[in-house]
């Protein structure tokens, strides 16, 4: 069973009085453990399909099946809780909280939900976290004290302290150098293989392309390739 | 975390946060001063009144509404307040002297009349000046009213008759009529109510000052209860044993020849013809009750009256014990007399000080309707300036929300930094305010201005902290706390997660 299934899911927008198609009926299945890479030209809607698997924005029509369930229906309470529990998300621009550390930051998500509590387990993971990603030495800097990838590397260890299943990565390399960012996805395949995380990204970078296992492009809205490679 | 949040964000936006700060500051501070000097104020007035006017309890009649120890909203034909006299005297001083944690009890009537300064039998004329007098029984009231200081003279014994004078009054005639009046001299009163003309004359026994006040309280004067009674026209028809100089009795001396006074086209002199003896011509006291067809008193009936008369007060004043429940005495007194039925009720400094104890509390009500506005001016800005805070963070808030912040954790986090910011600077406007009301006590607030006398109770003010203001704080800073955060709120609860995407 697919761990996340859109199906004929399309995106409207209204920009003044003209009617504009973001989405125009996508059916998309990602696996388990699925690298994979939703590449397409700016407009061509990968940013909205991301934020509709993410469960941040709401197709106009069809639906988006988080493992096997609809979601179509859910409140914000249930949808906010499943973001919570089911998908990590790392953003563009990093999106830490300024005003937190680097730990701090890291644990945020696990004072979030239904159990707010950071137990000695969550300690010990966070620490593996922190180590895979490198940042031991940088646990009290505040993201203004970061170069890109290090905030980049803290936004990985986030994603993942709730052990989500599904981690979503909007466009992760774009605001980093090509070595900084060669390293971010060598992290997060890494990730990939160790934990079995499906990693859904989207992205103009060629490089993340030809690492994924699996392959979506769109354009103007529309899939125009859906191939999958074996994993290496 | 939330806190650690909150704490943050306000430090790293210090610009805003001392703004908002600084305006919740002034306004605590203004609030908490304010009404620790108001409140001072009217501890300071309330300890003159239950001192030296009302005491701790004053018991009066229900058969006016407001019926205050300097008169009640009613008055009389020319003006002067219309206090009754309290039915059955007997049995309500019985459910008073059943009352524990009294320290002393006295009685007295209150009423106005007018010195007639142009009789004082020296080469002045000064006119006519009213005057407010308590009529008391001296022994019982100076022992229980026991704040009074004489500047001359002495205080009335027993059944003396005469008249302590207020040093404001007396000071006024030296000032005002060039009249210096000393112990010895006698005053000549004149009423002119409801009771017909009165005329009175009383030696000065001593003149009086209290050591708090103001000028207005300082004018009252004391006077033994059977003069005011006659004055009052409550005497009961006991003659009177003031001696009152000829000049003064002229108008009323039978040998006048009182037809004289009346032309004879006078409807009042056509009425009168009706009588027999009015036929005759001359009408004299001795033939006046056969002219309205009345009877002379008898002996019996003058006693009795005399009798009634002694009971005749329109007070009874109490002062209670250190540390009794005085609001707990006047619902135990009150509920005792409409039990008996008795037409009295018991009432307290604030009531029986009517109508200045209202102008303290419209005082601090004025105040306090200033603050809470300069609060709701407060809120709109710091409402506003969370708002601005609000729309810088919608990045940081749709990533919290994207994350899987739900929207109470939002409202949270906005409550922590409103709640912060107003506990923290809430508590400097305390401290300042206590600081201000500290250095107030001790340097002592006194002043010649009559207006501010009146208000401040008079005398040197030292205010104090108690708890009503700072009870009155903090609820100021909960409205404050508590409305300016939830604009911003419901704003920042309408972030969508896309904002985290959508946003820098």
């Amino acid at each position: 069973m697919s761990i996340i299934q859109m199906s004929q899911a399309k995106k409207h927008y209204m920009l003044g009085k003209t009617v504009v198609e973001a989405v125009k009926g996508v059916d998309i299945n990602i696996e388990a453990g699925d690298f994979i890479s939703i590449a397409g030209p700016s407009g061509s809607g990968k940013s909205t399909i991301l934020n509709m698997i993410g469960l941040i924005d709401n197709p106009t029509s069809g639906e988006v099946f988080i493992d096997g369930n609809p979601t179509a229906s859910l409140k914000d309470r249930e949808l906010t809780d499943l973001r919570h529990d089911f998908i990590g998300f790392i953003f563009q621009s990093f999106n830490l909280i300024p005003v937190l550390t680097v730990r701090e930051n890291i644990e945020f998500p696990l004072l979030l939900g239904k159990k707010p509590k950071i137990t000695k387990a969550h300690r010990d993971w966070i620490d593996f976290l922190i180590s895979e990603v490198g940042l031991k030495d940088h646990l009290a800097h505040k993201p203004n004290e970061l170069s890109g990838g290090q905030r980049q590397r803290v936004a990985i260890a986030r994603a993942l302290v709730t052990k989500p299943q599904v981690v979503l990565a909007d466009e992760p390399t774009a605001n980093l150098d090509s070595v900084t960012g060669e390293q971010i996805l060598d992290l997060m395949k890494k990730i990939n293989r160790d934990m079995n995380t499906t990693f859904i990204f989207s992205t103009h970078d060629n490089k993340i392309v030809e690492l994924a296992d699996h392959v979506v492009r769109l354009k103007d809205g529309l899939v125009i390739e859906n191939t999958r490679r074996p994993r290496v | 975390m939330i806190w650690a949040i909150a704490v943050r964000n306000l430090w790293q936006h210090k610009t805003k946060t001392l703004i908002i700060g600084m305006l919740i500051t002034i306004g605590i501070t203004l609030m908490f001063a304010g009404n620790a000097l108001i409140d001072s104020m009217i501890r300071n007035s309330s300890s003159i009144f239950t001192d030296y006017y009302t005491g701790d309890i004053l018991v009066t009649s229900t058969e006016t509404m407001g019926a205050g120890v300097f008169g009640s909203q009613s008055d009389d034909a020319v003006g002067f307040p219309v206090i009754p006299l309290l039915r059955d005297y007997d049995k309500v001083a019985e459910k008073v002297s059943a009352l524990k944690g009294v320290k002393g009890v006295t009685r007295q009537l209150s009423g106005y009349a007018l010195f007639n300064l142009s009789n004082n039998g020296k080469d002045n004329d000064g006119g006519m000046d009213y005057g407010l007098f308590f009529g008391i029984e001296p022994d019982s009231y100076f022992k229980v009213m026991n704040g009074i200081q004489l500047i001359d003279g002495r205080l009335l014994k027993g059944d003396e008759k005469g008249i302590i004078l207020g040093y404001q009054t007396w000071k006024k005639f030296k000032d005002e009529k060039n009249l210096v009046l000393k112990v010895g001299d006698t005053l000549q009163l004149n009423s002119f109510g409801t009771a017909g003309m009165k005329i009175l004359e009383l030696p000065i026994v001593g003149i009086y000052k209290f050591p708090k006040g103001n000028t207005r309280l300082f004018q009252m004067s004391f006077i033994d209860a059977q003069s005011l009674r006659y004055m009052l026209g409550r005497s009961g028809g006991v003659a009177e044993k003031v001696a009152v100089s000829k000049d003064a009795t002229a108008l009323l001396d039978s040998s006048a020849d009182i037809d004289s006074m009346f032309s004879d086209d006078s409807p009042v002199a056509a009425k009168t013809v009706a009588s027999g003896a009015a036929k005759s011509g001359a009408v004299s006291s001795s033939n006046v009750y056969d002219i309205l067809g009345d009877s002379k008193p008898t002996a019996a009936s003058a006693a009795a009256a005399a009798a009634a008369a002694e009971n005749s007060w329109h007070f009874i004043v109490i002062r209670t014990e250190k540390g009794v429940n005085v609001n707990g005495l006047i619902k135990q007194l009150n509920n005792s007399l409409d039990d008996a039925d008795l037409l009295a009720r018991s009432q307290g400094w604030w009531v029986s000080a009517m109508p200045d104890s209202a102008t303290y509390t419209g005082v601090q009500l004025l105040f306090n309707v200033a603050i809470f506005i300069l609060g709701f001016v407060a809120i709109i800005i710091i409402m506003n300036t969370l708002v601005v805070s609000v729309m810088e963070r919608t990045g940081e808030i749709g990533t919290m929300r994207a994350l899987g912040a739900q929207k109470g954790f939002i409202r949270r986090m906005f409550i922590a930094e409103t709640g912060f910011i107003t506990l923290v600077f809430g508590a400097i406007g305390l401290a300042i305010g206590a600081l201000i009301i500290l250095a107030l006590n001790k340097v002592g607030i006194s002043t010649d201005n009559d207006a501010l006398r009146f208000l401040g109770g008079g005398g040197i003010l030292r205010p104090t902290i108690s708890s009503a203001p700072i009870t009155m704080s903090l609820v100021f800073m909960g409205i404050v706390a508590g409305f300016s955060w939830m604009y911003p709120v419901s704003i920042a609860l309408k972030v969508s997660p896309l904002k985290a995407i959508t946003t820098d």
